[in-house]
């Protein structure tokens, strides 16, 4: 058997995806959380269709002459803020915002702790003691300080508020890819091709990583509602970019000018409901994948 | 004779699962005279272990069960949930397999002895409980002082022994042993099973003993019963069974005769071509004949009934 | 010894992170001041600004190994005294949430998973997904515009009220009050880890062996549960416990802000608006001390708990 041929059986391919999707479409939960998503991502992605964010300046809320603080019954279909603006257009566009930085974020993390973990897993000995002690630094560096420190440090923009979420939570992900890399890197194939001759890059790309890809994947879509939530934390301290507001800087706002106060329900309640509900649909896609990708959890639960 | 202290009439036990019904035990009966001792035998997945769950109605939701197990006169099945505890570890009491996860790892082995005998007032205070531990102990050669372990200080084979005086602590009438000694190695294993047979002989306790090991049976059990496929396809006096088996699967098994120590033969017996099947796709006819050496075309046909094979015994085979 | 090590890297660490940019901190300290070049200079010095950047770590090093954390750019105080002064409120706070989460998230994952797939098991499954997906502080928005705006059952925010004279018991009760809603939000916010957590431990432990063996011996199911199944399962939640204690400083950054709560976490949202960079500094350093000190107590305390785990 050559390397090739096993490259060919041991990787899950177009028909090992076609039963992925055969396995998902029977999860009732995975299946309404797609259809959430798929939603969401609709509107994120025709944002700039119905909402110009031009109209988020105070100013040119004036001129277009909104009522202030009008609840939704007189402004549809969310009522206006302090400033004027439309609280639908924050929706809108915030839903681009913070799907943008939970799926960007997540990829830093992805890239960062997929590469630490498959060298550490992969190349074994002293280099992966070396990783793996400054993996195990950073895990115990509580996650949101870090995150608070480093954003403030960087500036506010939505570019640092990703950089600052991939690089504050990669660790946890190069744990995880590292055990699995150790459980591919057992089983016989991977000696086999190394015993043929094969190169490392060769033997990581097309051996190690289809094995460990729908882990990767699952786990992927259970970091994007914490990538968000971050976000949403981090924009709600301040620290996010105001020409661009998500639901994270929504919610700031809000609170920062007395919404609660006014009961100005229609301000805050959007915006924390997009979030739990994005947030949740990801995290019921993200359990499926997992279920598929290991089912003896699926027994479990 | 007296009142037997097992009886199994036409149990039945079928697993629910997603993918359907699985029977696996399908119409078994026998009987375990007091003090008497039985050895049930057959490849894993036979149904023997399920067996040893059912008598004490330990199996999990997801089983169905019917037919009657009567322990020391009492349907199991029947009683309410008061009358099946007080039933459980007085009457009847399971050897667990002590390799894996049978004692409580956070719990000291003297307490997890006396605690039978509290609930079911065996001793009347926890000081009685405990000089009746530290007999039990000694009485399977673990020093008394050893009740303050757990379960990870303890060598397999001492686990084994205290699993042993676990069962024995609210004298049973009946022990079920199942597999009590797989994960032992050979030495140990020789010594716990004299140690049980010694035990049973000075208590008169009745033995059910369950194994994929025949050699084991013959040497501990009066008598023997071949399970196959959820059934019992031969059931006799141990020593005539083991030496002219009439049901060509236990002639498989006895000459598959796995010497003390020889792993491989344990777990495969080499007598036997193929594979046990699959409970959950019974071939039709006789579920033997596919791995069968003197299957006939009839033999696809109707599963064969225990019938008469010789004095006291009997076996399912259209040869017999 | 491990510990010790991952504190010095923390407090090395620290001192890098906010130097990653390369920035004036004085400018910031000194905007929108009309302060003479001179005297500038002299605060530079006084700073130690005017220094290379390894006699300023060295500097560093020892001033925060004697427990000088620097000079608040916003107050003008010790960065140490700030803080210890808003440690108490964030500790009680904290500490109270921590107790219901961990009590009552236990208890939910406990009927969870030993009844699984039960309705029971379902509807707490659930709702700890829901709280689970769901920002801490926007709980804490709803909650408070629901109890203190609309209903007017609870005050807006702080610790006590201001502008009357209250004593004895009814200044506790008043204290209570106040307490009442951040504590709500954070016991709920993090109740669900330990349902989680619980609930699956336990699920696991159901399959073992001694179980059965426990169910054989006519032990009643509450017997078996409380005596066998819950003190193996609970061990990984005592454990869980005992790390969040480490967040009991830095767990309610956000909620404290919201409730106007006058502990750290405000301090830290306070300190992001200047930036106080001496004050986000201290903070980080403290955030990750308290961790680092409960990682080493949680294993101190499973090595305890679990007689498998001998004391190396």
């Amino acid at each position: 058997m050559t390397v090739r041929s096993m490259t060919r059986s041991g990787a899950p391919g177009v028909s090992a995806a076609g039963s992925f999707w055969r396995q998902f479409r029977r999860s009732r939960q995975g299946m309404i959380g797609l259809a959430i998503l798929v939603a969401f991502g609709i509107l994120a992605l025709v944002a700039p269709l119905i909402v110009d964010p031009a109209q988020f300046s105070p100013v040119v809320a004036r001129t277009l002459g909104n009522p202030q603080w009008a609840p939704p019954s007189e402004f549809p279909p969310l009522g206006t803020d302090h400033l004027r603006r439309s609280v639908w257009a924050q929706f809108v566009w915030g839903s681009r915002v913070s799907l943008t930085v939970g799926l960007a974020a997540t990829a830093v993390t992805m890239v960062i702790g997929t590469a630490v973990g498959v060298i550490a897993g992969y190349r074994g000995g002293r280099l992966d003691s070396f990783l793996m002690r400054i993996t195990e630094w950073f895990l115990v560096i509580p996650f949101l300080p870090l995150a608070i420190a480093l954003a403030s440090v960087l500036g506010r923009s939505t570019r640092n508020i990703i950089l600052v979420i991939g690089l504050t939570s990669w660790p946890w992900m190069a744990r995880l890819i590292r055990s699995q890399v150790l459980t591919v890197k057992q089983r016989l194939f991977v000696d086999r091709a190394r015993s043929l001759g094969a190169k490392s890059g060769h033997i990581i790309r097309n051996h190690i990583l289809p094995n460990v890809s729908g882990l990767i994947l699952a786990n992927a879509t259970l970091w994007v509602p914490i990538s968000i939530l971050s976000e949403t934390t981090l924009s709600f301290l301040g620290l996010g970019n105001p020409g661009n507001p998500s639901w994270g800087k929504t919610l700031e706002e809000a609170f920062a000018n007395g919404a609660m106060t006014r009961n100005a329900w229609w301000y805050f309640v959007p915006a924390g409901l997009g979030i739990l509900t994005v947030v949740l649909a990801f995290t019921m896609v993200g359990r499926t994948l997992e279920e598929i990708a290991d089912p003896k959890l699926g027994k479990e639960r | 004779m007296s009142e037997p202290v097992l009886v199994l009439e036409d149990l039945r036990v079928t697993y629910r699962t997603s993918g359907g019904a699985v029977p696996a035990v399908r119409g078994v009966s026998l009987e375990i005279p007091a003090g008497g001792s039985l050895g049930l035998a057959g490849e894993s997945g036979c149904g023997k272990s399920t067996i040893a769950g059912a008598v004490l109605r330990l199996l999990p939701g997801t089983a169905e069960v019917s037919g009657r197990v009567l322990l020391a006169g009492k349907d199991v099945y029947e009683l309410k949930p008061g009358g099946l505890r007080a039933v459980r570890w007085t009457a009847g009491a399971i050897v667990f397999q002590g390799a894996l996860h049978a004692l409580n790892p956070v719990q000291r082995i003297g307490d997890q002895i006396a605690e039978p005998m509290l609930v079911h007032q065996t001793v009347s205070t926890p000081k009685a409980a405990k000089t009746r531990v530290a007999e039990l102990l000694e009485s399977v050669g673990i020093p008394a002082r050893r009740a303050a372990a757990y379960p990870h200080q303890l060598s397999g084979g001492q686990r084994q022994r205290v699993l042993i005086a676990m069962a024995l602590a609210c004298d049973p009438q009946l022990l079920i042993a199942d597999e009590p000694t797989t994960a032992l190695d050979v030495m140990v294993q020789a010594q716990v099973l004299e140690l049980l047979a010694d035990l049973r002989r000075q208590r008169d306790l009745a033995l059910l003993f369950i194994t994929h090991d025949l050699s084991l049976l013959t040497t501990y059990c009066d008598r023997l019963a071949i399970m196959y496929a959820g059934r019992i396809v031969e059931e006799g006096p141990s020593g005539d069974v083991f030496a002219g088996p009439s049901h060509p699967y236990t002639r498989g098994l006895a000459a598959a005769f796995p010497r003390i120590g020889d792993r491989s033969s344990r777990m495969a017996p080499s007598g036997l071509g193929g594979d046990p099947p699959d409970p959950a796709a019974l071939p039709a006819g006789c579920p033997f004949h596919p791995r069968c050496p003197l299957a006939r075309p009839e033999c696809r046909e109707a599963e064969p009934a225990l019938r008469i094979s010789g004095p006291e015994r009997r076996a399912a085979c259209i040869l017999v | 010894m491990g510990s010790a090590l991952t504190l010095l890297f923390v407090v090395c660490f620290n001192f890098f992170l906010f130097r990653i940019v390369p920035s004036d901190p004085l400018a910031h300290m000194l905007r929108g001041r009309n302060i003479s070049r001179e005297v500038q200079d002299n605060l530079r010095a006084a700073f130690g600004l005017d220094q290379p950047i390894t006699t300023q770590f060295v500097y560093y090093l020892r001033e925060t190994f004697r427990g000088n954390l620097g000079i608040s750019f916003h107050s003008r105080q010790p960065v140490w005294d700030e803080i210890v002064e808003r440690i108490p409120a964030t500790v009680e706070l904290l500490g109270v949430s921590w107790l219901f989460a961990a009590v009552i998230g236990t208890a939910g994952g406990v009927i969870a998973g030993w009844r699984r797939n039960t309705w029971k098991d379902r509807l707490i499954t659930s709702s700890t997904m829901t709280l689970y997906s769901v920002p801490d502080f926007w709980l804490g928005i709803i909650l408070l515009t629901v109890f203190s705006v609309v209903l007017g059952w609870f005050p807006i925010g702080g610790m006590q009220s201001v502008g009357v004279r209250l004593q004895g018991f009814e200044a506790f009760l008043d204290h209570l009050r106040h307490l009442f809603l951040p504590a709500l939000t954070l016991s709920l916010a993090y109740m669900g880890e330990y349902t989680m957590v619980t609930r699956s431990s336990l699920v696991e432990v159901m399959s073992e062996d001694y179980l059965t063996v426990a169910r054989a011996k006519g032990l009643r199911d509450k017997v078996v549960r409380n005596h066998h199944a819950l003190p193996n399962a609970l061990l990984p939640v005592v454990t869980l416990a005992a790390l969040n204690l480490g967040f009991i400083l830095s767990g309610a950054i956000a909620v404290e802000s919201v409730f106007s709560w006058p502990g750290l976490g405000q301090a830290t949202a306070e300190a992001i608006r200047g930036p106080d960079y001496p004050m986000l500094q201290g903070l980080f350093l403290l955030f990750s001390a308290s961790v680092i000190l409960f990682n080493l107590i949680a294993d101190l305390l499973y090595m305890y708990l679990d007689p498998r785990v001998e004391a190396s």
